[in-house]
């Protein structure tokens, strides 16, 4: 206690405040928008941190990481174009429900459930750091498969009706993926002798491709279609959460805040995972499943708080074993590094003040955020009356800037229009786009853990049923995606269903 | 519309007159100076300090510009094809080499001027405390005696942690009886603390905290000499590996061609730069070894290792030149 | 053979999907076999590109196969894809954009940020939408522009692009 104190007034210094706020707003602007994430506002900050001392930072650097997966959910719901990645699960529920004209509500109940999940992660740091890093440690390579396995069952459930075209969407999802060099083996793939293909597809691409071009190229459509009659202003309400709202979800905020600070903790799964998942059990524990996907509060609820809770998870292996979980907390443990802090089991007894003042440091930070989107709602519902030809321009010039400044190169503005193209074909065809977020998400990760575990156990398939929590996920994988391969081809070979729309077979009749 | 652009590209054509002229004056830099940062991670954050460190003896801003991919392929491509005037310089590495041998890129170092050397890193040789093992030599032995193979955790194939545990396997005899396995950068150790590997070969910074802690222990870095942060720890040479040795540079380059007073303008910021204490301060912590060299000796030692590394990776079947 | 419904005209949609997928499920795992070797150890490269080569001939099989079945049965309006516009105009606004987009990538290299961005707001509000207000238009152009200049260049240290063709 007399740490906490020490470290509480230590981090109380004006500076460190206003480090800690700062980089909440910078992250939750970077975040807001689509095609700038957090990773690439870590990569900005820290030089800024250069000039700082310790505690400020580290404020810094933690401000932005949670500002950033906080702020992903504004342009979710706002435009159906998710901010950052880990937020793309919110955009099922959350951009229909701005449709129905509830975006204060989605955004408000975004908010709370990102502080909500943030803080009880952090509460998980606390209490049991040791333990659940030992818990990360018994994830190899064949738990983690197994784990993002079961993620991309989820396929399933999102397929919007026809299996075939859930499974067809997810496999074109993992095969862009495979584009570029394999940093296993080194070799290039698909490159066609080409440098710039070496860069491979980024998952942010793809993700502005998939959510944002079809966004734009609908509203370019809508803009002749539709006459220019009157453009209809509707006066936007702000309708924000009540506490009530809150309540009714609490449990399922704590599962899937539980949920995102294990699978935050898992070094190589991370937001988008969590958020997917996190959708899936909601709808799967819902009482009433069929209102996901056409504006349900849960559908927002239940990614947000996972998202979020993925920070205080990841922060886990990180301060306790020194592992980055990806590109941004790897930014992040060289802040602390060139600060002088060296993350590992010696952190925790050299320099526990250090580790206290990081906990106020995310506390503080989750205030300014929360206190920061609350208090911006009321401005970021205005985006709505913004004729939708004039967004969807400022959402191009977002995309071709934001997919640039991943990693600065025109190769990735000329994919996301390639990329968003033929987005906007298979939606045509109505070949569902959430499966193959889900490929490009899960791809690189489901690949390298199943090679790194047959090389690990010497090309023997049975490693992957020879630990508790890979039986677990494997056998939930084989039942889910059992039981729905079978009731589709049940239904299409029964003679006749009544009810099935899409998979209905030959009418018999006839 | 007609009209409009006419008028931009009017207005365009008389900012370019009026400021063409002093682009082609001697003072160099008349603008930014980019800097191409290859990796991510803490190669990033050691180029963002030197880029900021050096534009305080430049008139101009040093940018740090990520441009990662294809094991630095992507970048060292751009600025090889950027205007060879000084204002597009590339913090490069080994990886320069081993991108030409991989076939990863069709040019070699010689299509970069070398400015200066800024840093050195060495690798570091971990295995888990339990397993007993205090030298090298311990370790070939207890293989050899469980005739079971080594499972060794490094980066992906043709990176330098690889070429450096697959160099040390030769040097102990351990060549045909090891496993590389794979791993992204940050995941060895934890593999390694929970058993599923035997060995892994990554940066020092990666291990230090854990080998402290009594989890792991660090047999030898993979350097010529000990290193600061870890006085106790012997070089692999000692450790059992005999004539075994590999560093890893970190320096500065233009594309080749640039102007030879833009180069030693470069080279004296750099110099300073490395020498400022911050710098100093963060190599402790972050875990490289400033070590400057002027460009004359930066560019020996970049033709000597290119020609280590094209034997050494033709001989482990690598090269596909 | 009388009129189709709606039901119909979308099987024979799904005929035409599945075989296009299926060409390109074949060329690209020809390619996979061609050009990406099959590894030294362990699974390889090869593996995890080829069997979702193989997948997706297999399920694209499946779409063409069951759409080829049903291509005169009988059930239920399937529902539009929630997207507007049918046809040609459609065909020639993806068309469009995707030009935008490459357009405004090019440029951005080579005028830079600032004035690309400028062009590409101006040309897609002024000439592709047929905007005609002027403020409106020279208002989000000099708007995005300069703001996002402002905001993430200047303020926040963003990197932007230069451009080569102007000396500034």
């Amino acid at each position: 206690m007399d740490l906490l104190l020490s470290a509480a007034s230590a981090s109380f210094t004006p500076v460190t405040v206003a480090a800690i706020l700062l980089g909440s707003i910078f992250g939750v602007i970077f975040g807001s928008i689509p095609g700038l994430t957090f990773t690439v506002a870590m990569a900005l900050a820290v030089p800024l941190t250069f000039s700082l001392d310790q505690g400020a930072a580290i404020g810094l650097m933690l401000g932005t990481y949670i500002g950033g997966m906080t702020g992903g959910s504004v342009s979710s719901i706002l435009l159906g174009v998710p901010g950052t990645p880990s937020a793309a699960a919110t955009v099922l529920d959350g951009y229909p429900l701005a449709k129905k004209g509830q975006a204060s509500l989605a955004l408000g109940m975004a908010v709370a459930a990102s502080a909500f999940g943030g803080i009880i992660s952090l509460i998980v740091m606390v209490v049991s750091v040791d333990l659940v890093a030992s818990l990360a440690m018994n994830f190899g390579p064949a738990e983690t498969f197994a784990l993002l396995i079961f993620g991309l069952s989820t396929i399933c459930g999102l397929s919007e009706g026809s299996l075939v075209r859930g499974f067809i969407a997810g496999i074109l999802g993992l095969m862009v993926m495979t584009v570029g060099v394999d940093a296993m083996d080194g070799v290039r793939r698909m490159t066609f002798g080409t440098v710039t293909l070496q860069q491979g597809i980024n998952l942010l691409v793809a993700m502005l491709a998939l959510f944002a071009v079809p966004h734009i190229i609908d509203a370019f459509v809508r803009h002749f279609q539709e006459e220019r009659t009157t453009k209809q202003v509707k006066a936007v309400g702000v309708e924000l959460p009540r506490l009530r709202d809150l309540g009714r979800n609490f449990w399922l905020m704590v599962r899937c805040s539980l949920m995102g600070t294990g699978i935050g903790a898992i070094p190589g799964t991370g937001g988008p995972v969590a958020a997917f998942l996190a959708y899936a059990h909601a709808r799967k524990t819902s009482k009433n499943p069929q209102e996901f996907g056409k504006g349900s509060v849960e559908g927002v609820v239940a990614p947000e708080s996972a998202n979020n809770a993925v920070t205080g998870g990841a922060m886990i292996p990180l301060l306790s074993l020194g592992i980055p979980g990806d590109p941004g907390t790897a930014l992040l443990l060289s802040a602390l590094l060139i600060h002088g802090l060296v993350p590992g089991p010696m952190l925790f007894i050299e320099s526990p003040d250090a580790i206290y003042g990081i906990y106020i440091a995310i506390i503080l930070a989750y205030l300014f955020v929360f206190a920061f989107q609350v208090a911006g709602i009321r401005f970021f519902v205005q985006l709505l009356k913004v004729p939708p030809h004039v967004l969807a321009v400022a959402i191009v010039i977002m995309c071709g800037f934001g997919a640039y400044s991943v990693r600065n190169s025109v190769f990735d503005i000329y994919t996301v229009a390639i990329l968003g193209a033929g987005a906007y074909g298979l939606m045509r065809v109505r070949i569902p786009l959430t499966p193959i977020i889900l490929g490009v998400v899960l791809g690189p990760a489901i690949e390298r853990d199943f090679r790194t575990a047959m090389i690990l156990s010497d090309g023997d398939l049975s490693v992957f049923f020879s630990s508790a929590p890979a039986i677990l996920f494997m056998g939930l994988t084989i039942l889910i995606v059992g039981t729905q391969v079978g009731r589709s081809l049940i239904s299409s070979f029964s003679p006749k269903t009544p009810g099935i729309g899409r998979n209905a077979p030959v009418s018999s009749e006839k | 519309m007609n009209s409009m652009k006419t008028l931009l590209a009017g207005g365009a054509a008389v900012i370019a007159l009026a400021f063409g002229g002093a682009a082609r004056a001697q003072d160099f830099p008349s603008q930014p100076v980019e800097m191409t940062i290859l990796f991510g991670s803490t190669a990033q954050t050691i180029g963002q300090l030197l880029a900021e460190l050096m534009s305080e003896h430049l008139d101009e801003r040093v940018v740090p510009v990520s441009r990662p991919g294809g094991g630095g392929s992507v970048g060292y491509q751009h600025v090889q094809s950027a205007p060879a005037d000084g204002h597009n310089i590339v913090w490069n590495s080994n990886s320069i080499s081993t991108t030409y041998y991989s076939g990863a890129t069709s040019f070699d170092y010689t299509a970069f001027e070398p400015i200066a050397r800024i840093s050195t890193e060495v690798a570091a040789v971990a295995v888990n405390a339990n397993s007993g093992w205090e030298t090298l030599g311990d370790m070939a032995e207890a293989i050899r005696e469980q005739g079971r193979p080594l499972r060794v955790g490094a980066s992906g194939r043709g990176s330098f942690t690889h070429l450096a545990t697959e160099a040390m396997l030769e040097s102990i005899g351990l060549d045909d009886q090891a496993i590389h396995v794979p791993f992204d950068e940050g995941r060895a150790p934890v593999e390694l603390l929970a058993g599923r590997i035997d060995a892994a070969v990554q940066w020092p910074g990666q291990f230090i905290s854990h080998h402290n802690a009594g989890k792991l222990r660090i047999l030898c870095i993979t350097g010529t000499e000990r290193v600061e942060q870890l006085p106790d720890v012997p070089t692999c040479n000692e450790s059992g590996a005999e004539g075994f040795e590999m560093t890893m540079w970190r320096g500065l380059a233009a594309p080749a061609g640039t102007p030879e007073h833009a180069i030693e303008t470069l080279e004296e910021a750099a110099r300073l730069a490395v020498e400022d204490p911050r710098f100093q301060e963060a190599a402790k912590t972050i875990g490289f070894v400033p070590d400057f060299a002027p460009r004359d000796e930066f560019g020996e030692q970049i033709a000597a290792d290119d020609e280590r590394l094209a034997e050494l990776m033709t001989r482990l079947g690598l090269s596909e030149r | 053979m009388s009129e189709r419904t709606p039901y119909q005209a979308e099987q024979r949609r799904d005929l035409v999907v599945g075989l296009v997928l299926l060409v390109l499920g074949i060329v690209w795992t020809g390619i996979v076999l061609a050009t990406i070797p099959p590894g030294n150890y362990g699974i390889g490269p090869r593996a995890f590109p080829l069997w979702l080569g193989v997948g997706l001939v297999a399920l694209s099989a499946i779409l063409a196969g069951g759409a080829w079945l049903r291509r005169n049965g009988d059930g239920e309006d399937p529902g539009d894809s929630g997207l507007a516009g049918m046809g040609w105009p459609v065909f020639r606004m993806v068309v469009l954009v995707c030009l935008i987009l490459a357009a405004y990538g090019f440029l951005m290299q080579r005028a830079g940020f600032l004035l690309a961005t400028a062009l590409t707001v101006a040309f897609s509000l002024w000439v592709v939408l047929g905007e005609r207000r002027p403020f409106l238009v020279a208002g989000m152009a000099i708007g995005m522009s300069v703001g996002v200049w402002l905001v993430f260049g200047q303020l926040l240290g963003a990197y932007l692009p230069r451009g080569t063709w102007l000396p500034f």
